[in-house]
């Protein structure tokens, strides 16, 4: 058969021809005739074979069976698909071919004969793909609770619906493996040629597909056991907010309140788990030395001796001593306080001073403010002498200046 | 996936189909149930389920007097987050105008949360009150920053995933119905009434007016 003779390959070169028509019309539900990436040769291609079906005058969506065939391949989660629809009617055909072959064989009409091993094993074939294809989508829905509805009212509707589809295909299998077709096959020797493909096909995996509708079954059920809990929950949870909100000072009892603690209160505290590598187990020390092998090198501290220094010129000279001298208010201040005899009249800081030629370059003003912050110390060799200022009156009544004539010194 | 799975039950952890899909799907098998089940009552522990069936954690075998001060524990810390844990999650149902529980695998974008937040005066409100409820630092005190910072928590605790970090799309896991369960039962013991008065939902919808 040569290539170009082979009807499969020319039909699937035109499909690639036209490859982003046909994936624009799956995508988007629909292709325009006059816009990209449509060309009137490609509509008139697509037409000619079925492949597009037109939806309006200048619109044209892909063939339903073409569509159905990408969905499959794609996994497209449908909207209550017709999962396994046609499983039942499938297997009806069976006894009927079964029937049909045996009375060829009869007949001795073997090209018929020919004919119907050929439908059986197709129809065979096709069911179990069919069977095969919805528990793989039914398996996916499941797996993914319905993820293409958002609503809880849909999910549980989607649901509902599948587990319909569910117990349908189940029922069709249940009735291939109870309807006596291998009994049927296997006593009639006319039919012998149906039973490879019978029992390689179908037979020897009903057991495994009805274990696997039964797992989906079940997820189904116990989801929308589920969904169905879930309203209620969401009203309690609400009730119980606004029962926080309105009682701000509520605590939860305490355990010790609780005459039988709830089913939830039992769950176990976390144990901290840690384990350490056994160093005298061989196969543990040849990993750590994989690991020490692997482990980056510690970061060298480089000691450096300290650098030797010189000593600077001069330095080998005793240290000059400085010697602070006393100023002149501080002997002055001194002298005062000790000449101040306690039985004596109060001395004039002023006079005082005057009467001392040596602080003749003392000033009068300086002299004073020295004494009176004498004073304001408060230190141990004034704590008996007193010292009393003598003022002047202000210039101003309100000047705030304070003019200070004369500070009279006295021990008590 | 034995090891992983004890691992993670002794450690505290509910595995749900959100968080640990791998162990879940181990725990499917009931003969891989009844091993682990053997190996935890070793250890005084049994494996436990929550009621809807939707995670698996380990529980006591029987409550002696170290059991109990444990569970004594356990109660502190449900006392110390539950106004917050409902709190969110009711504040979510309501931006998100869902009337139905968030269950294992409930979505919860992050940027559509935000939206509908933002809308709503009332419901910015309460996502303060909220924040007010957690510890630790502040943030940057933005409405975002502190949506950010709740969902980070319920992260940390095990009520959500983030199922995809470049979208900011959460999801929910099935610890949360460990926390219905509490719920349930401080209704019971409380005797406090399953019907939400109107008070709650005009709040929102004045928000909403507003």
């Amino acid at each position: 058969m040569s290539r170009t003779d082979d009807l499969v390959i020319a039909y699937l070169e035109i499909l690639h021809r036209h490859r982003a028509m046909v994936a624009a019309a799956y995508h988007q539900g629909w292709v325009d005739a006059g816009a990209e990436p449509a060309t009137p040769r490609g509509i008139q291609d697509l037409r000619r074979h079925r492949t597009l079906v037109p939806l309006t005058q200048d619109a044209f969506r892909l063939a339903a069976s073409l569509a159905r065939h990408l969905d499959e391949v794609l996994q497209k989660e449908q909207l209550f698909a017709a999962v396994g629809g046609n499983i039942a009617d499938l297997a009806a055909r069976l006894p009927l071919l079964i029937d049909e072959a045996v009375k060829a064989h009869l007949e001795g009409r073997t090209e018929d004969l020919d004919g119907y091993v050929d439908a059986f094993n197709n129809a065979v074939f096709d069911l179990a793909d069919h069977i095969e294809q919805a528990l793989q989508y039914l398996r996916m829905l499941a797996d993914t609770r319905f993820a293409s509805v958002r609503t809880l009212a849909e999910k549980q509707r989607q649901n509902a619906w599948y587990v319909t589809r569910a117990e349908r295909i189940s029922e069709a299998l249940k009735s291939l493996q109870s309807g006596g077709l291998l009994d049927r096959i296997e006593d009639e020797p006319a039919a012998a040629a149906l039973m490879p493909a019978f029992r390689g096909q179908l037979w020897e995996r009903l057991a495994q597909w009805r274990q696997s509708l039964l797992d989906i079954t079940e997820i189904l059920k116990t989801f929308l056991y589920r969904l169905r809990q879930v309203e209620p929950a969401g009203r309690r949870l609400r009730a119980f907010n606004l029962f926080l909100k309105r009682n701000p000072d509520y605590v939860v009892p305490d355990i010790e309140e609780l005459t039988e603690p709830a089913a939830w209160a039992h769950r176990a505290a976390p144990l901290a788990i840690v384990a350490h590598p056994d160093l005298g187990d061989a196969f543990t020390s040849e990993a750590l030395i994989d690991i020490a092998a692997k482990l980056p090198p510690s970061p060298t501290v480089i000691q450096r001796p300290p650098k030797v220094g010189t000593l600077k010129a001069g330095a080998d000279q005793e240290p000059r001593t400085l010697v602070i001298e006393r100023r002149p208010y501080q002997l002055a201040l001194r002298r005062l306080i000790d000449e101040v005899q306690s039985d004596s009249e109060p001395v004039s800081a002023l006079d005082w001073k005057r009467a001392r030629s040596e602080y003749a370059d003392l000033p009068d003003p300086i002299w004073l403010h020295c004494v009176l912050y004498e004073a304001t110390l408060a230190r141990r060799r004034t704590e008996r002498v007193r010292f009393e200022r003598v003022d002047l009156p202000p210039p101003h009544a309100l000047s705030g200046n304070i003019v200070v004539r004369d500070v009279l010194v006295r021990r008590v | 996936m034995f090891e992983q799975v004890v691992t993670l039950l002794l450690s505290g952890e509910f595995i749900c189909n959100v968080r640990y899909p791998d162990a879940w799907r181990f725990l499917e098998d009931e003969s891989q149930r009844k091993d682990v089940d053997a190996y935890l009552g070793r250890l005084g522990r049994r494996l436990a389920s929550t009621r809807q069936g939707g995670a698996w954690f380990a529980a006591y075998q029987q409550i002696g007097a170290d059991e109990r001060r444990a569970m004594r524990e356990t109660f502190a810390d449900i006392k110390h987050n539950l106004r917050l844990l409902v709190g969110f999650f009711v504040h979510v149902m309501q931006a998100l105008r869902q009337d139905q529980f968030l269950a294992p695998g409930s979505i919860i974008e992050a940027n559509r949360l935000m939206a509908a937040i933002d809308d709503n005066p009332n419901l910015r409100g309460e996502l303060q009150t909220l924040a007010g409820l957690g510890k630790g630092p502040v943030g940057d005190g933005t409405l975002r920053g502190t949506l950010e910072r709740l969902l980070k928590k319920l992260r940390d605790d095990g009520y959500l995933v983030l199922a995809n970090p470049e979208r900011e799309i959460y999801e929910v896991t099935g610890k949360i119905e460990y926390l219905q369960e509490v719920v349930d039962f401080l209704m019971a013991h409380q005797s406090i009434p399953d019907e939400v008065g109107e008070e709650a939902d005009s709040e929102v919808q004045q928000g909403t007016l507003l």
